[in-house]
């Protein structure tokens, strides 16, 4: 479960227009969602339960990344088949709102995102693309979670 | 506590007494730090799995070099040049207007990245060489946040002010962000390229880990 806690958390993160654009600092949104992932497993343990290792976390990092480049591609799909291109033109009307100024290559990106149609064959590809880096930064994610959470020996 | 002149390194001469005129002084200050940079050097990081480490890294980061290096000396088009600037595409947006660029290539990742992912390399090759203890001494949480916040102010600012990011601030705040990391992720990585490498050994040749 928390692997597909932070998988869920990146795929928004990924497919939501606007949001995607957290991914522009490092993946920052792929390393939340292995850290997140890190932080709910560590919530759910009991104190009477193995401790959590860094085993573990790569293990999680690991999951949370498939989860998320497979979940990542069906969020888009839903999102482009149900709103089209309305989710890009509300955040194109938001960030004019904002006055943001945005590099030159954005709007050129916006317009190849318009012409683009979900296919199947296309879909695929895109986990396939998506999967190692998402998994790497994940598990990458899911490492911070477990230096910021492993059990500190006691002070001498 | 040891002392300045107990310090002896395995398979170095025997240091000198202190006490001597100031050219001797620096003459042994400067012959302690090199035993200590050699102890270093041939000790403690040759080992396998830093190297390993090391390596990956470079390559990592030399590749985000070599595409601007392969567009001028094979063309703007080629296919060397093409399936770097793609190796790096799904982990960076790769805007030139946001890029460090050679004789008007950019680099195959934007500034905030390159100096991301430069200074994570310096960070765990410095702790490699440099006591570091002081700093792994401050709670995790604090690392990752000081390391964090900066880089986080810089990317949502321009969405709720009037601040615009400059390529300064962009390379300084990812320059933090990949030390941080680096401070948090260096003992991890080592460790897991040790436990794959054990565990390649063990389905290689049948042996017992280390």
């Amino acid at each position: 479960m928390p692997s597909l806690y932070g998988g869920l958390l990146i795929a928004t993160l990924w497919a939501i227009p606007g949001l995607n654009l957290i991914n522009c600092l490092c993946c920052a949104g792929v390393l939340m969602g292995g850290f997140l992932a890190v932080l709910l497993y560590q919530k759910d343990q009991s104190p009477e339960s193995i401790q959590l290792t860094q085993r573990d976390c790569i293990d999680l990092g690991i999951y949370t990344g498939i989860v998320a480049s497979v979940a990542a591609v069906i969020i888009q799909v839903v999102v482009t088949m149900v709103f089209g291109d309305v989710a890009l033109e509300m955040m194109l009307r938001l960030i004019e709102r904002m006055q943001v100024d945005l590099p030159p290559e954005f709007s050129e990106m916006v317009e190849q995102a318009r012409g683009q149609h979900p296919t199947f064959i296309g879909s695929i590809f895109s986990i396939m693309v998506y999967l190692i880096p998402n998994t790497l930064f994940s598990v990458l994610g899911a490492l911070i979670g477990w230096n910021v959470f492993k059990p500190r020996n006691p002070a001498p | 506590m040891t002392k300045w002149n107990d310090i002896k390194i395995a398979g170095q001469p025997d240091l000198p007494d202190r006490s001597g005129s100031i050219v001797d002084k620096f003459t042994i200050t400067i012959k302690l730090i090199l035993c200590k940079l050699s102890g270093t050097l041939f000790q403690r990081s040759m080992k396998k799995d830093i190297i390993i480490l090391y390596s990956i890294l470079f390559l990592w980061n030399a590749g985000i070099i070599a595409a601007p290096v392969a567009a001028i000396l094979t063309g703007a088009q080629s296919l060397v040049s093409e399936i770097l600037y793609s190796f790096y595409h799904p982990v960076c947006h790769q805007f030139a207007s946001h890029s460090f660029s050679i004789a008007g290539n950019k680099f195959a990742v934007c500034e905030r990245c390159t100096a991301i992912y430069f200074s994570f390399f310096f960070g765990v090759a410095a702790a490699g060489f440099f006591p570091m203890n002081r700093l792994r001494q401050i709670p995790p949480i604090w690392i990752l946040m000081c390391a964090s916040l900066p880089m986080m102010l810089d990317g949502v600012l321009p969405w709720v002010t009037v601040y615009e990011p400059e390529a300064l601030s962009r390379t300084a705040s990812g320059a933090l962000f990949g030390f941080g990391l680096s401070l948090l992720l260096r003992q991890s990585l080592i460790e897991i390229i040790s436990y794959i490498g054990s565990t390649s050994r063990k389905r290689l040749y049948g042996i017992k880990s280390r």
